[in-house]
């Protein structure tokens, strides 16, 4: 994965930790600065291995941990530099869902080795979406949980996300929330 | 079935659009506009003027239909539209497919993935500069957090060592008892604590001696092993600014060796780069025996044209610059129009003589720290020394611009006494003035008549030359959408960039930057 996400763990165990902390963590899990270039690849071992660091420290299961970072990133993205592209892809959840595979496409110019998931909303209606998440990599169900509660989040919306079970092409997740 | 092209297919097709009548009155607007612009309505007259690429006239139909691909600025609220225009029977139809990235923050004028064209490849272009702007913020705040990591290590070393002195003097000053690490050899030798000075140099012995020599070794070790740790900063940056990647982001190009012993590197168009720039650079600093000017070199890898970018610090020393921007630019000057500098960290270790254009000191962090940025030269002989207009004389400034608007905006903005302009509206024209006169610095428009600026930056280059004269600041002027894609080679002769819309703050401020003084 790119250093970026690196970055974003940092920042949530910096802010959930502190800064001394992270620095002894991530310093027993091997993860330096030099692991934080937001433009550098990385193995997803090492990503993994950072996030289990700050899973062990605060007594998360992996799977919470990896939701709560979901959730984590969306905010993280819509408060750093990222953010005027994430406003780009629509003002409500329905819009930013339906554009999410446009913005990754924008992205992978960029940013070439960039494995990124594709969604694709499959309905929708008053107060619900269904959403199919597909992707190369395996294990991320839980995170990707935690992206679209953060997306709940972001535009005010109360509700709740659970992963109705695989499609032919993917994962499909249900959200739900009060309109 | 043909697909007749009604409002309601065109508002799907190209919901950000713009209809107007020949005159510039607004018929209907797409939802979009609607949407971003609630208080644009059919008949309003909102364009005051309008540009382009291409010279045109301001509101001549007929030539503006001759150019695709334009920018309209909307002058009741200063935003500036991109998009394609179509002439369809009296009407003129204005797909807008971009609105500048400054212009965001303002929700009411926040364009957003659904205001383009499905078709429209602009969107993935916009996204993807928008990550490129992130990753260039992200790598800058890296280089930052690395910079303080270093500079909190150096401390920390200093106090370790100042602290293991004192442990020293303390240690062998019977009269000031035993503490700090003396602990740490009574701890190693196996001695009861709390004994007095006498007690523990009887019992330690000359152990004591191979105890403090450890720990004065653990000590340096631990401070080896910061560095260790820090000292690949160079090793970072240049990962985080590989030249694949800068390339992407339109920004800076080099090369650089991480011992710092050699490399290149290329400043383009890196306006936005320039504190990364400085963060690279920093680490190969050197004093030079003046005392008072650190010198980078920036190799710009084209013939013996260098840029360099020269740091000065007031030292107290006697021989140090006056304070002040003009002061340090004036002894800069006084040192000579030639000085011999010996260029170390970055770029070769060969001694340049360098001949001094311009000094344009810019306050940063306190009054005492000038920062200075200048164009120069080896020396290949005798160089003939650029006439540099007297402070009290207008400075001479070559505008080559075939854009009436932009013509008359510059020469409203830039009025006597301070400055005396010279127009040219062609290269030819341009380059004819440039050999047989001295100029202060020279304006270029990005699209000329008959050259686009940056080919008439380099035949300015070319003349300096030839003429052994020393280069002039080059500015090239266009639509920030333009700058954004230029190729970083080929703006090697620039020395700044003006964005359009002109704006004065903008234009005295670059304009008062590259000459070194107040406009």
């Amino acid at each position: 994965m790119y250093g970026l996400i690196h970055r974003a763990v940092r920042q949530m165990a910096t802010d959930r930790l502190g800064a001394e902390q992270w620095r002894v963590l991530s310093r027993a899990a091997d993860v330096h600065d030099d692991d934080m270039i937001s433009a550098k690849v990385y193995s997803d071992e090492t990503t993994m291995r950072l996030i289990g660091a700050v899973s062990a420290e605060l007594d998360v299961p992996m799977e919470d941990m990896l939701e709560q970072f979901g959730q984590y990133w969306v905010r993280f993205a819509g408060e750093s530099a990222y953010a005027p592209m994430l406003d780009l892809a629509g003002s409500n959840l329905l819009d930013c869902l339906f554009n999410l595979d446009r913005l990754h496409s924008g992205i992978k110019l960029t940013l070439p080795d960039a494995e990124l998931p594709s969604f694709s909303v499959l309905d929708h209606g008053r107060g619900y979406v269904n959403v199919r998440y597909s992707s190369v990599r395996v294990g991320l169900e839980p995170f990707v949980k935690g992206l679209l509660a953060g997306l709940l989040a972001r535009f005010d919306l109360v509700g709740s996300v659970v992963a109705i079970g695989p499609s032919d092409l993917g994962i499909v997740f249900h959200v739900v929330f009060e309109s | 079935m043909a697909l007749s092209l009604n409002f309601n297919v065109l508002g799907r097709l190209y919901p950000a659009y713009l209809v107007t009548d020949y005159d510039f009155r607004i018929r209907s607007v797409g939802p979009s506009i609607t949407r971003a612009f609630p208080d644009v309505a059919a008949g309003d007259i909102l364009w005051d003027h309008f540009t382009a690429e291409r010279p045109i006239g301001q509101f001549d139909v007929t030539r503006l239909l001759k150019t695709r691909e334009q920018v309209w600025l909307l002058g009741l609220h200063g935003l500036k539209l991109r998009g394609v225009i179509v002439d369809q029977a009296d009407e003129l139809f204005f797909l807008v497919n971009y609105a500048p990235a400054s212009l965001r923050s303002d929700a009411g004028y926040q364009l957003q993935m659904w205001d383009f064209s499905p078709a429209d490849a602009t969107l993935d272009a916009l996204i993807a500069v928008e990550v490129q702007k992130a990753l260039i913020a992200e790598t800058q705040d890296l280089l930052k957090e690395l910079s303080a990591a270093r500079d909190a290590a150096e401390a920390s070393q200093a106090e370790t060592e100042d602290y293991y002195s004192a442990v020293i003097r303390t240690l062998w000053t019977p009269a000031q008892g035993i503490g700090g690490a003396g602990r740490l050899v009574e701890s190693a030798a196996g001695i009861e604590p709390g004994g007095t000075v006498e007690d523990f140099v009887q019992k330690s012995g000359d152990e004591v001696y191979t105890i403090m020599d450890d720990l004065l070794r653990d000590a340096e070790a631990r401070r080896d092993a910061r560095r260790t740790t820090l000292d690949p900063l160079a090793t970072i940056a240049e990962a985080a600014l590989s030249r694949e990647t800068l390339f992407r982001a339109k920004g800076v190009a080099f090369q650089f060796d991480v011992d710092g012993t050699g490399g290149q590197l290329c400043l383009g168009d890196a306006q936005a780069l320039r504190g990364v720039v400085i963060s690279m650079l920093e680490h190969g600093l050197e004093r030079t025996d003046r005392g008072w000017v650190k010198l980078h070199a920036v190799v710009v890898p084209d013939g013996p044209l260098l840029r360099l970018r020269v740091e000065c610090m007031d030292t107290g020393d006697p021989a140090a610059p006056p304070q002040g921007d003009a002061g340090a630019a004036a002894a800069i000057a006084a040192g000579g129009h030639l000085e011999r500098f010996t260029l170390a960290g970055v770029g070769v270790k060969t001694e340049f003589q360098v001949a001094y254009t311009r000094a344009k000191a810019v306050a940063r962090g306190t009054a005492a720290h000038r920062h200075a940025e200048m164009a120069v030269a080896v020396s290949d002989g005798a160089r003939a020394p650029r006439p540099a207009t007297a402070p009290d004389q207008p400075l001479r400034l070559l505008v080559v611009c075939a854009n009436l608007i932009d013509r008359r905006l510059i020469e409203a903005l830039l009025a006597p006494p301070k400055v005396a302009l010279v127009v040219a509206e062609s290269d030819s024209e341009a380059m004819s003035l440039w050999r047989d006169e001295p100029f202060d610095a020279a304006f270029l428009d990005l699209q000329a008549l008959d050259c686009d600026g940056l080919t008439t930056a380099r035949k300015m280059r070319d003349v300096e030359r030839d003429a052994a004269r020393l280069p002039a600041p080059i500015v090239i002027m266009s639509h920030q959408v333009v700058l954004d894609h230029l190729d970083v080679e080929a703006t090697a002769h620039v020395n700044a960039f003006l964005t359009k819309p002109i704006s004065p703050t903008d234009l005295t401020d670059i304009l008062a930057s590259v000459v070194g003084r107040a406009v």
